[in-house]
């Protein structure tokens, strides 16, 4: 009996101490981990803080406006191309390619 | 003698018995009660304070990274000022010194990769024997490279922030700039220092940076075509105040302080003070209006120059006969609206110019702020000069927001640069009544459709407002050739939201123009090509495309011809 107690305790205490090692090195590991992760966001803040900067360097008006007419042919909106629901219906029908389609009525 | 021996050793067992005894109970009873407190504190944390428990995870809580210096942003949330990590190169001289390199060797291979370290400089420095001696300051990431590359020693590398402003110049008057160790000198950054020193203190601007770029580009492209010294331009919202686009050309890259050259340091728009022209007509009128004292019926004889002492005043366009009060300001009659300042009198005068903020230094966010010139003594002359806005001079920015309390129903904004929440209480004072406005307002479109202003009308916005023109005065004559040309206008009409003002400073005539170099034909276009584009960026639908014209007899009828 008294055997069996002392094996089963000395048993208990070195899986005890071996799964309480593992878990501590388990635990460095993962504050190791964390660091760097920590670390990582950090210089990824750093990048997106950076690189708005430069979005809004690269949407500068005049940038945009110059490189618009180069490459999308578009033009400057003007006034006219603003209308109310009010006025949708008054409007004279855009360029029709064909003469004999009919404009379509806009329901509202 | 055996016996008592027996009887000693018997006590001596008894004794030890009891020490042990004693001993054991002792190193029981603390282990009882350290046992205990263990068992109270596993009954603590597992039962009472089970979800208390600190968190062991710390990470960054902010989104952002800390900069010495909060960002600045337009009133969209557009980025227009911030502060970029950089590294500084810095040399300990005693370590390089003792690692035996030599500094000739190491300053020509560094000057070679950075053009702004001169071999001298690098020398000297190297040499030095102290342990911290900057050699190149805020690198970009590519030299940083190259400079680990050569493997010197003794060179470090020092983190520090550089303050950028991503649109280059497009801001430069607004946000100033700041000194290489990030103490703001001028503008913005240096009114709102401390602010943007202190933790979380990212400012929101109400300019528009498009609204700014269009302003910016029409006045660049005035200035080069009438090869003019420079210009202003303002955008103004006439309910609140807020300034939507604010340039004074020519300006300066704050990115690179070395570019502040001549005057492009000086803020047209709100530091320098000019004599407006006949601009200040529509003060004239607003006044002579809102007093009573004359009535738009009224009319005055603009037949012949008025003399006064040994100055005359005349007409730049004679009309050689008597004028209604629209009239006079459509017409842009000196003659008629010095009669009308004369009517008024000296006190009624200064005290609407005063009301209008025009006699005071303006209230804005920057510390470049220009403070008018008023006559020291109001004599006769005065009076006439100033009805047509000569012999007082304003910043364009203390104009535009005068202008802007005529038109928008008689309320004065105090000018401002950042944003202003909705729902936020606005200080506004009220210094003409609602019908003297609406009645400006009037007059003011009269103005664009058959007076000067004719080249600011725009196709699908109602643009009311009024040309200047104003000769420069140097070593106290005018002269003829060098002159301010500016144009004020107020869109849309029916319902004002935008004053747009427009100032070129020493427009040269041109083939196109015939030789003019008038405000007509220099600032009026500018505000034109302003309105047409603003109006969709801000979302404005467009004026209705009818306008009742006045019938004879209305007083607000003119005779263009005869």
């Amino acid at each position: 009996m008294t055997r069996l107690t002392i094996a089963l305790t000395a048993f208990l205490a070195l899986a005890l101490s071996i799964a309480v090692f593992r878990i501590t090195y388990q635990v460095d590991e993962l504050e190791g981990r964390l660091h760097s992760l920590n670390t990582e966001i950090l210089d990824e803040q750093e990048t997106i803080h950076i690189l708005k900067a430069e979005w809004s360097y690269l949407n500068d008006p005049h940038r945009l406006e110059v490189l618009a007419k180069r490459y999308l042919g578009l033009e400057e909106m003007t006034g006219e191309q603003l209308i109310t629901l009010e006025t949708l219906d008054q409007q004279p029908p855009a360029t029709v390619e064909n003469p004999k389609a009919k404009p379509v009525k806009l329901e509202r | 003698m055996e016996l008592r021996g027996a009887k000693v050793k018997q006590q001596r067992t008894k004794r030890a018995i009891e020490t042990g005894h004693n001993r054991t109970l002792v190193a029981g009873a603390v282990f009882g009660v350290l046992f205990l407190v263990l068992a109270g504190r596993v009954v603590d944390l597992s039962l009472l304070r089970g979800n208390q428990e600190p968190e062991l995870v710390t990470s960054p809580a902010r989104e952002e990274i800390e900069t010495s210096r909060a960002n600045i942003m337009d009133r969209n949330g557009i980025l227009v000022a911030t502060s970029l990590p950089t590294d500084s190169l810095f040399v300990d001289s005693k370590a390089f010194l003792e690692a035996g390199e030599k500094p000739t060797m190491a300053a020509r291979k560094l000057s070679r990769l950075l053009p702004e370290l001169s071999m001298d400089k690098a020398v000297k420095h190297l040499a030095s024997g102290k342990r911290f001696e900057y050699l190149v300051r805020n690198l970009t990431p590519e030299q940083k490279y190259q400079v680990n590359l050569l493997g010197i020693p003794g060179l470090h590398f020092q983190r520090e922030e550089r303050r950028t402003y991503p649109q280059g110049p497009l801001l430069s008057h607004v946000l100033g700039y700041t000194d290489v160790d990030g103490r703001g000198i001028a503008g913005i950054e240096k009114s709102f220092d401390h602010q943007l020193r202190a933790p979380d203190g990212t400012l929101q601007l109400s300019i528009d940076v498009r609204v700014q770029s269009v302003m910016r580009q029409a006045l660049q492209e005035a200035i080069d075509e009438f090869k003019a010294l420079g210009g202003a331009g303002v955008v103004m919202d006439v309910q609140t105040g807020e300034l939507l686009s604010l340039v004074s050309l020519p300006d300066y890259d704050p990115n690179d302080t070395n570019t502040i050259q001549g005057d492009a340091g000086f803020n047209r728009a709100t530091k320098g003070v000019y004599e407006m022209g006949s601009i200040f007509k529509l003060i004239n009128t607003a006044m002579a209006l809102d007093s009573g004292v004359v009535n738009i019926n009224d009319t005055f004889d603009a037949s012949k120059p008025l003399r006064i002492g040994r100055f005359s005043i005349s007409d730049y366009h004679a009309h050689k006969r008597a004028l209604t009060v629209p009239e006079i300001l459509v017409f842009s009659s000196n003659i008629g609206s010095a009669q009308i300042a004369l009517e008024a009198g000296a006190d009624l005068q200064r005290e609407y110019l005063d009301r209008l903020g025009l006699l005071n230094t303006t209230s804005v966010e920057i510390p470049e702020v220009g403070a008018p010139l008023v006559p020291v003594t109001w004599r006769k002359s005065s009076i006439m000069t100033i009805s047509y806005g000569h012999g007082i001079a304003v910043s364009p920015l203390q104009l535009d927001s005068a202008i802007s309390a005529i038109a928008n129903g008689g309320v004065l904004h105090s000018p401002t640069l950042l944003k202003i929440k909705k729902g936020e209480k606005l200080p506004a004072q009220r210094v003409i009544s609602q019908k003297t406005s609406e009645q400006m307002r009037k007059l003011m479109r009269l103005v664009v459709l058959q007076g000067s202003g004719k080249n600011a009308n725009s196709k699908y916005y109602r643009v009311g407002g009024k040309t200047g023109t104003a000769d420069k005065q140097e070593g106290g004559k005018y002269n003829e050739h060098t002159r301010i040309s500016s144009f004020i206008g107020v869109f849309p009409m029916e319902n004002p939201r935008y004053a747009v003002l427009a100032m070129v400073d020493g427009p040269q005539g041109i083939k196109r123009t015939f030789g003019y170099a008038t405000a007509g034909w220099v600032a009026a276009p500018i505000v034109k090509k302003v309105v047409d584009r603003i109006g969709p960026m801000l979302g404005m639908s467009p004026s209705p495309a009818v306008e009742e014209a006045y019938k004879p007899g209305d007083p607000l009828f003119i005779k263009t011809k005869g």
